[in-house]
């Protein structure tokens, strides 16, 4: 009960004038830039931290996580109506919703990927609301043992467990982790990887290896694959409205995909991309129209785009009530909490309760505003995608440049930019995830700090983190999810061999 | 994006590369953490963290040697034609480090901003003229305007801007 007080008054907050409109800026913002290929929710929320410096944190804050609802959205209707998805979680969505846009039911796809989500995002959030403080319940007996094993688990399912190589994975991640050693030693003040250059000593931000990493690397990634031709976007033909057979075929996908997204999403699992897949499997082998798979069957895009968002709700599980981040929205938000002194985790909900519940009712607000605004402005964003790639891109690096330099005006701040930018593109081109490297830099002091409280408790007793039950556990489970997919990469490779 | 590297994961040469620059990471990391003083009695320094990221990196740079070693063998027909675009690729990376030039020598956000524009729009084709140019100076403009004068944020000022924000 004392939840649902908790959220009414929260709800209060969400209706507040200011933040209703911060909520409708963030979902617009997100659904344009989930829409425009080469920028997403991640990126977005980098190139904003440094405009919302002065800005009220709790409306900022709402306006990020509208920025990440609206970026699913977004990305749902580029993958139906281009065959290209604007995010990774979109691609289950763009192999059928494509085929029934080619079809002239672009508009029926449309709808059922909007009205999915924001079914699946209402029962997530019921569920993140529900959840959340049953968590941060037990949050607060954790010790810093148990803290630094919850994010070694973090960082191993981030970065090996569902990603299609265990190496590439783990290596971004190590890179991230060393990112993160750059500065001052917030314990005893020494400096360490400066290498005599003074803004060094701040620590990598995170905006500029965001920024670089997606925008930078991504521009240069895209030119040095230009070839002239642009894409061709497919009209909605018809009526945008479902068909009662669209509706029975939808709604039980909407809760199968609420059922894989949400879970998925709120274990420290990471990314969005998992739940969407497995998704779209469920629905091809539960579907009593087989047929159609493969030539536009509802399910398909039903199912991936209810498990897209509440996998994203999902996520915010885990950020809220314990601080941690699984992708790289989530980390830019945690980036976004801690611009305004905010630590997420289970302090925030004593001290700043109005602002998580703000937050959490928002959700609400936010996933509706999608609904009402995204279905009538359908054609309004289609005519977006007709901007050409050349302004569009350059567009994107401007920003990009602006966003830091406003963080930092110093061209050493622009050279490191530049610098994160190469990586990403050799990144993008030899396919080593980004994510993990992202998480590493923003949870590898965190996960340090813990690491060296636990040992000056324990009195350097380095079996500390296998005495107390909770982080055996987590560290055995994190060896288990470094070990299986391996394992499981070995099986399948000695069945290919064996037959 | 149906190019057949990216589903094998990097090629050999590649895998070299990441291995030696995991490898010249690891050793920084180790002579970084050889110049800190030792920790105090309780606990671990500052130096712990450089050393266990540093054998995770050496780690890793063996699992890639290691691999490229694996891979030896699918060498020679994986170099088939690349479609990288060199023409492209140097005049996006020149955009941007004539941009860092410009702002280190005091040109100035606008001015550096609108080059980068129009280099970029040259990596995606648009010949560098009055439009490009236009376009960029526009954006800039505007986005200067509104980050210096509204939202009282400094950017990197130089000749366009002491003429433009002269009598504030």
């Amino acid at each position: 009960m004392e939840t649902f007080n908790y959220l009414a008054h929260g709800l209060l907050i969400a209706l507040e004038p200011g933040n209703l409109l911060f909520a409708a800026i963030g979902v617009l913002l997100g659904t344009l830039v989930g829409i425009l290929p080469g920028i997403g929710p991640s990126l977005t929320v980098a190139l904003l931290l440094p405009v919302t410096f002065q800005l009220d944190p709790t409306g900022s804050i709402i306006m990020f996580a509208g920025i990440y609802f609206g970026g699913m959205y977004g990305s749902s209707t580029t993958a139906i109506l281009l065959n290209t998805p604007g995010e990774a979680a979109s691609i289950a969505t763009a192999i059928e919703g494509y085929k029934m846009a080619r079809s002239g039911r672009g508009g029926p796809a449309l709808s059922t990927a909007a009205i999915g989500s924001f079914v699946a995002g209402t029962l997530a959030t019921i569920c993140l609301a529900l959840l959340a403080p049953v968590l941060v319940k037990i949050a607060v007996q954790f010790g810093p043992w148990d803290y630094f094993a919850l994010m070694v688990l973090a960082f191993i399912t981030v970065s090996a467990t569902f990603g299609s190589s265990v190496l590439r994975g783990i290596t971004s991640l190590a890179l991230g982790l060393t990112l993160g050693l750059i500065g001052i030693d917030k314990l005893t003040g020494q400096a360490r990887l400066d290498f005599g250059v003074p803004i060094l000593l701040d620590g990598i931000s995170i905006t500029t290896l965001v920024v670089g990493l997606f925008a930078v690397g991504e521009a240069f990634y895209m030119a040095s694959r230009f070839h002239g031709q642009e894409e061709k976007v497919e009209p909605v033909r018809g009526s945008l409205w479902m068909t009662r057979q669209d509706w029975s075929r939808s709604w039980k996908s909407w809760v199968r995909g609420f059922g894989l997204g949400f879970p998925i999403g709120a274990l420290p699992a990471g990314g969005a991309e998992v739940p969407t897949l497995l998704s779209y499997t469920l629905e091809r082998k539960l579907t009593r129209h087989p047929e159609e798979f493969g030539s536009g069957a509802i399910e398909g895009v039903a199912g991936p785009e209810a498990a897209n968002n509440a996998a994203a709700t999902g996520t915010l599980v885990p950020l809220l009530a314990l601080g941690l981040p699984t992708s790289a929205t989530a980390a830019m938000m945690l980036a976004g909490f801690q611009q305004f002194g905010l630590a997420p985790g289970p302090l925030l909900f004593v001290n700043n309760a109005d602002l998580v519940w703000g937050l959490i009712a928002s959700f609400f607000i936010g996933n509706l505003m999608l609904l009402v605004l995204n279905l009538p402005l359908v054609g309004l964003w289609v005519r977006l995608l007709a901007i050409p790639q050349a302004w569009l891109y350059s567009g994107i690096l401007l920003f990009a440049a602006l966003g830091t330099l406003a963080a930092n005006p110093s061209w050493v701040e622009l050279t490191m930019l530049l610098i994160f930018g190469l990586v990403g593109y050799a990144m993008r081109c030899w396919d080593y995830p980004v994510a993990p490297m992202i998480v590493g830099l923003i949870l590898g002091p965190m996960a340090e700090s813990q690491f060296r409280r636990a040992l000056q408790i324990s009195l350097n007793d380095y079996l500390v983190f296998f005495k107390h039950p909770g982080s055996a556990v987590m560290l055995c489970l994190a060896l288990l999810a470094l070990i299986a997919p391996m394992v499981f990469k070995g099986l399948r490779r000695f069945r290919a061999e064996d037959a | 994006m149906s190019n057949p590297d990216s589903t094998n994961g990097p090629s050999v040469s590649a895998l070299l590369c990441v291995g030696l620059f995991l490898l010249i990471a690891a050793v920084i990391l180790w002579l970084d953490a050889g110049t800190l003083p030792e920790a105090n009695a309780m606990g671990v320094g500052p130096a712990a963290g450089l050393r266990l990221i540093s054998g995770l990196l050496l780690i890793l740079a063996g699992a890639h040697f290691f691999a490229a070693w694996r891979k030896r063998s699918v060498y020679v027909q994986s170099q088939s034609g690349s479609s990288v675009d060199k023409v492209s690729l140097i005049w996006g990376i020149g955009g941007m480090a004539a941009m860092i030039a410009l702002v280190a020598f005091n040109g100035g956000f606008i001015l550096a901003a609108t080059v980068l524009f129009t280099a970029t729009a040259k990596a995606f084709g648009k010949r560098v003229g009055p439009v490009s140019i236009g376009i960029g100076l526009v954006l800039s403009l505007v986005a200067s305007l509104f980050f210096t004068q509204l939202l009282m944020l400094s950017l990197p000022s130089g000749l366009i801007e002491s003429v433009l924000y002269s009598d504030s």
